[in-house]
């Protein structure tokens, strides 16, 4: 076999290897870095995903779907920091729920959510009445206030 | 809107800065390694012709065709590691066309890895699995598309953002070239070359797949200073690009918005009808085993619920009904109607409405069970289908709002987020009772109409000899054969005790007071053939399910049956 052909198949097996190794370590490091993030989460307004802090949230009144992606999406990270600075200016009855775009699959689906950065806006009965993609926080107060 | 052209040509340059173009730089860098050009224009056209059509058609692939994002994007992954395999191994690749060619007689893409078109496919592909940043413009854009508001602007932003993006990757993709053809190995050595642009797009593929682009985005946003990462939002922020942006989806959700509707969803108050919502899959938190649910049909909807039901008058309804036929009755809100098992049979389901009050009726042909529900989940009003899945032979139902599974004989849900509530539907008193008697209690009755929007013979009986045989089509769990196992039992059910009464015993038309659990019922045959249940301590009334003895056995197995 000629050396170039030997150099050919050795690099397709340590992409198939790297491939397999990455495949497998960054989905763990990715939910551990966004577990770690939930802890830092004590602005009122804003809560990550879940069924309880849902229905909880539409007992308030308006709910905000946010599918982030914290780890590299940077808008998403952009918007996250006003979110967490400006806490106090989310209306009463307006509570933001973070969603893990990477991971959770089934609310992407339900939703229609094509990419991150997605933000949609529920009345108290689940419905919704806006969605917002790429938008920073002022735009999302506005929007808030138009619905 | 002509302000805002040049602007998305600008900021789609400057995201070519962004840590988001990373994962397809080496692809775009090495495009024309061996000094192709044609290759490099193709795949750059590649690039913005399918960002530009996915930015605008994924919501509606994903939405409409319900094909999750996911899926998409794995599958231009499985076109991507195609293309570097089909550059390493050109002469396997010869040889399966020539075999495609031979055996099938049809001549597969007239691929040529060399050359545009080769380079368009691939870029085609990286640019559906490449996940763009989002800014303003692109966020406007697809939020548009999400919506269904197609509209020449939202393609002409598009198209001109891409072709920014695209500008740059160019002139990279010319640099490398340029810097390669210094090399002498480089142009010795031609094929070679190529294997390894096969390479690199072969890794990149997997670098993608493997969720590793992300990761490196990420490290990059900690590492780079924020100055750099986000020059293209600086840049539309300062241009306050985002308020022109907002005209242009405002005015594109007024055409579409009457007044009265929400933009996404129509009808009413705190209503969610999402027709192609994914079933429930995940058992955390369910009520049944897996293994429990059988497939009776294939797919959701596999039998078609009755959703815009229609009825006739007793005069009408006369002409096809005879006296023996069984119908189910409710008198619910100042209606009254009678849907006929002839048509249920067929349907199972019927999304109905009585004076506002969302309610769905629902027939489980295999039980003979009848039941009726307010249709409302989670508090919000939706509808029902047929799952087409099976628990003990009972029709599992699927809820169009949030896509879980319900049991029809209890009314509980069964797999998904209202499982995991512990949601019971609220039940309505519906009695199932031959036509000739109901139509002499209630000659004003209306009855559901054969027009129903769907071709079926609702003359014939679906399932043969069924409810006169010993036969189940599907497996039961303990099933239960103190009785024959299709004898037609009342059950009733209070504060977790459940007995049983078979029909027959109220034929003697005489009350029945019994003890249930140490409270004292009546049970009495009214005119109507109803069967009134009573608690006789509170005076309240129980509502009784009528359905074969086999399937009461079943979801209440610890059920007392009653002897005269």
């Amino acid at each position: 076999m000629k050396p170039f052909n030997i150099f050919i198949i050795l690099s397709v097996l340590v992409i198939l290897v790297g491939f397999v190794f990455f495949k497998n370590g960054f989905n763990k490091t990715q939910s551990a870095i966004l577990k770690q993030d939930e802890l830092l989460l004590d602005v009122p307004g804003y809560l990550k995903y879940n069924e309880t802090n849902f229905s909880n949230a539409k007992q308030k009144g308006k709910s905000v779907l946010f599918f982030a992606a914290t780890t590299w999406c940077q808008t998403c990270a952009e918007l996250e920091k006003e979110i967490i600075e400006r806490g106090a200016e989310i209306p009463k009855d307006v509570t933001i729920l973070k969603v893990d775009y990477d991971n959770d699959r089934a609310m992407k689906q339900k939703y229609g959510v094509t990419t991150q950065h997605t933000l949609i806006v529920l009345d108290k009965n689940g419905k919704e009445v806006k969605r917002l993609i790429g938008i920073y926080f002022d735009t999302l107060l506005q929007g808030l206030k138009k619905v | 809107m002509l302000l805002l052209l040049p602007i998305a040509f600008i900021s789609g340059i400057l995201t070519v800065f962004s840590p988001c173009v990373l994962p397809i730089l080496p692809i775009v860098l090495t495009s024309g390694i061996d000094g192709n050009t044609k290759r490099i224009k193709g795949v750059i056209t590649g690039l913005v012709v399918s960002f530009t059509v996915f930015t605008l058609i994924l919501a509606f692939i994903v939405r409409v065709l319900s094909i999750p994002v996911d899926t998409v994007r794995l599958f231009a992954v499985a076109l991507l590691i195609f293309f570097g395999l089909s550059l390493i191994f050109p002469v396997g690749w010869q040889k399966i066309q020539t075999l495609l060619e031979k055996y099938w007689g049809f001549k597969p893409i007239r691929y040529k890895n060399s050359g545009f078109g080769g380079g368009f496919f691939t870029g085609v592909s990286l640019g559906i699995v490449w996940t763009p940043c989002v800014g303003p413009v692109v966020g406007a854009v697809a939020t548009l598309a999400a919506v269904n508001s197609f509209s020449l602007s939202a393609v002409f932003i598009a198209l001109v953002y891409a072709l920014g993006t695209g500008l740059p990757l160019y002139f990279i993709a010319k640099g490398g070239s340029k810097a390669s053809q210094k090399l002498s190995f480089v142009k010795k050595e031609n094929q070679k070359i190529r294997q390894i642009f096969g390479i690199i797009i072969l890794a990149t593929a997997l670098f993608i797949w493997s969720g590793a682009d992300r990761a490196l985005q990420a490290w990059t946003l900690n590492t780079l200073p924020e100055s750099w990462t986000q020059l293209a939002t600086t840049f539309e922020n300062k241009f306050n690009i985002r308020s022109e942006l907002d005209k242009l989806k405002d005015k594109e959700m007024m055409k579409k918005v009457q007044p009265g509707q929400a933009p996404l969803r129509q009808g009413y108050e705190g209503q969610a009808i999402i027709r192609d919502v994914n079933l429930q899959s995940d058992f955390n938190g369910a009520k049944v085993a897996k293994e429990d649910l059988i497939q009776g049909c294939f797919g959701k909807d596999c039998i078609p619920s009755v959703d815009k039901p229609q009825f006739e008058s007793a005069q009408e309804a006369d002409k096809w009904l005879i006296p023996d036929d069984l119908i189910f009755a409710l008198e619910y809100r100042g209606v009254v109607r009678a849907y006929p098992q002839r048509i249920m049979n067929w349907h199972e389901i019927v999304n109905d409405e009585a004076n506002g009050t969302p309610i769905v009726v629902t027939f489980c042909p295999l039980c003979g069970s009848a039941l009726s529900f307010e249709r409302k989940v989670d508090g919000v009003i939706t509808e029902f289908g047929v799952s087409g899945k099976l628990h003990n032979n009972d029709l599992v139902m699927y809820d169009r709002y949030e896509g879980n599974l319900w049991q029809q004989i209890t009314g509980e849900a069964i797999v998904g987020p209202a499982a995991r509530r512990g949601e019971e539907l609220m039940k309505i008193p519906i009695i199932t009772v031959p036509w000739s008697q109901w139509k002499k209690e209630h000659p004003d009755t209306q009855v559901l109409s054969r027009n129903t929007g769907f071709s079926r013979n609702y003359d014939q009986y679906p399932y043969g000899t069924y409810e006169e045989n010993d036969e189940l089509l599907f497996g039961v769990k303990d099933l239960n054969r103190s009785l024959q196992i299709k004898t037609v039992v009342y059950g009733i059910e209070f504060e977790g005790f459940s007995k049983a009464y078979p029909e027959s015993v109220f034929e003697a038309k005489a009350p029945i007071i019994d003890s249930l659990n140490g409270i004292n019922v009546k049970l009495e045959k009214q005119d109507t053939g109803e069967i009134v249940v009573t608690n006789l301590d509170t005076g309240r009334k129980i509502i009784p399910t009528r359905l074969f003895w086999f399937a009461w056995a079943a979801f209440h197995p610890e059920t007392e049956l009653y002897q005269k």
